[in-house]
């Protein structure tokens, strides 16, 4: 009978406190009095390997352990489905960004640094992801712990659960706040384009690069296509993939157009009363150094909304399908 | 293919009949324990009348139901082994009559629809099927 004290020791082991004890001995009762029963059908003592069939079919030590304890979790499934959702937003929004500005200036520039420093930003991506996944775990696990979950659900009212979503609806606010930012833009760039990439600013005179005209135009016709857009949207307010296709367009352009002037240097001097030339090449310098820096950051950005454009023009084409 | 398909057919069918049959186990230990039995017994005597269930899922069913005041448990010797004989407590009767009663209840409902669902599925079936 070594076999079955291996095997009932080893259930023990799983089993915490007095009531282990108990527990193995009721266990070893009927263990015995089913290898007894067999001996008797048999009319002989059972072989070791005909006790280790027995112990087999009753299970892993551990999983027979298992069954007499209470069911316990980290995250219950009440609360489970709430959990996977904000531990997959709070990757995509720790991640993404990082996985642009990295992958980004690579796709702009091959030679970029981001290639040499790869090891570094994986690094950084690594150390976000497990920084992320512990906290949402962690907290959701102190509010299953404290019993958060049937208090959460406690308190609800059906008229106040989220409207069903349209995916093709616009709203007409944001509508509005585009067409106000795109015709700023386009002026701000008209009076660029009149200035002749020199304006004041109160005592400073601000000498723009002499690339920027060529820039404004561009600019100029982005925010123009931006307006018309905004203005279709919000006499129109429902998405369509042709119109979803124009906004992955102008999005994209207008972050490609700023990608390049950051990378142009755009300041190209600055003058006051007082102000020495060396402080005034200086300053310069620093400007078009920010500027600079600035370009994975733009670049992720531009990635984020452009992926969010295209995932909008799938889901349209997805409805626009279902329907035909 | 066919194999794999009649094998997840087989596994949903398995399935579906412990649920079945789990349902049914509480009754069927707290009805058979109106009689002292110690474990072993007891799942034979289950087994004697067509109720199988697993020593893994038995002893388990046993503590929970004596924890919850159903039964009542006494280690005891016979035939120079410690057993533990288990019988229903007081509230363990009143809470089978409930239960009788409630099984009871759902059998008749239960048969009344499926007297409906063999009306209706012969009713379908097409001549000499």
């Amino acid at each position: 009978m070594e076999a079955l004290d291996r095997y009932l020791q080893a259930v023990e082991f799983w089993l915490p406190g007095a009531g282990g004890k108990d527990i193995v001995a009721e266990l070893s009762e009927d263990i015995r009095a089913e290898l007894d029963d067999r001996a008797a059908t048999l009319g002989r003592a059972l072989s070791d390997d005909e006790v280790r069939e027995v112990l087999a079919r009753r299970g892993h030590p551990l999983v027979v352990a298992e069954r007499f304890l209470p069911p316990r979790h980290l995250i219950g499934p009440t609360l489970f489905p709430l959990y996977r959702m904000v531990l997959r937003g709070a990757l995509l929004f720790c991640l993404l960004p990082l996985l642009m500005a990295w992958l980004g200036p690579l796709a702009f520039d091959p030679a970029a640094r981001a290639a040499a420093d790869g090891l570094r930003h994986l690094e950084g991506i690594w150390l976000t992801a497990v920084y992320a996944f512990a906290f949402v775990t962690v907290a959701f696990a102190l509010l299953e712990r404290f019993g958060a979950s049937p208090r959460l659900l406690a308190s609800w009212d059906p008229t106040r659960l989220p409207a069903p979503g349209d995916p093709s609806h616009i709203s007409r606010a944001a509508s509005v706040l585009e067409l106000a930012v795109y015709v700023a833009a386009g002026l701000f760039f008209v009076a660029v384009v009149r200035s002749r990439v020199g304006f004041e600013l109160g005592t400073l005179h601000v000498t723009l690069a002499p690339a920027w005209p060529a820039f404004a135009w561009a600019f100029g016709l982005a925010s123009l296509a931006g307006v018309l857009l905004a203005g279709a949207n919000l006499y129109r307010p429902v998405w369509t993939a042709p119109k979803a296709l124009a906004r992955l367009v102008v999005d994209g352009l207008g972050f490609a157009l700023c990608v390049l002037v950051c990378r142009a240097r755009p300041l190209a001097g600055i003058s006051a009363p007082g102000l020495p030339p060396e402080r005034a090449a200086e300053l310069v310098a620093g400007v078009n150094r920010v500027a600079a820096g600035l370009v994975p950051g733009v670049i992720a950005v531009g990635c984020v909304v452009a992926l969010f454009s295209a995932y909008r023009i799938v889901r349209l084409l997805r409805k626009e399908r279902a329907a035909a | 293919m066919s194999h794999t398909a009649s094998d997840q057919r087989d596994d949903l069918f398995e399935n579906l009949r412990l649920e079945l049959r789990r349902g049914c186990l509480g009754l069927a230990v707290l009805a058979a324990l109106r009689s002292e039995q110690y474990g072993y017994t007891l799942r034979k005597a289950l087994a004697d009348e067509g109720m199988d269930i697993d020593e893994g899922t038995l002893y388990p069913l046993l503590r929970r139901l004596e924890s919850q005041g159903l039964l009542q448990s006494e280690w005891r010797d016979e035939d120079k082994r410690r057993k533990r004989f288990y019988v229903l407590s007081v509230r363990g009767r009143q809470m089978l009559k409930l239960l009788l009663a409630e099984w009871e209840g759902l059998n008749a409902s239960l048969n009344g629809i499926l007297k409906e669902a063999r009306r209706g599925s012969t009713r379908s079936l097409p001549a000499g099927r």
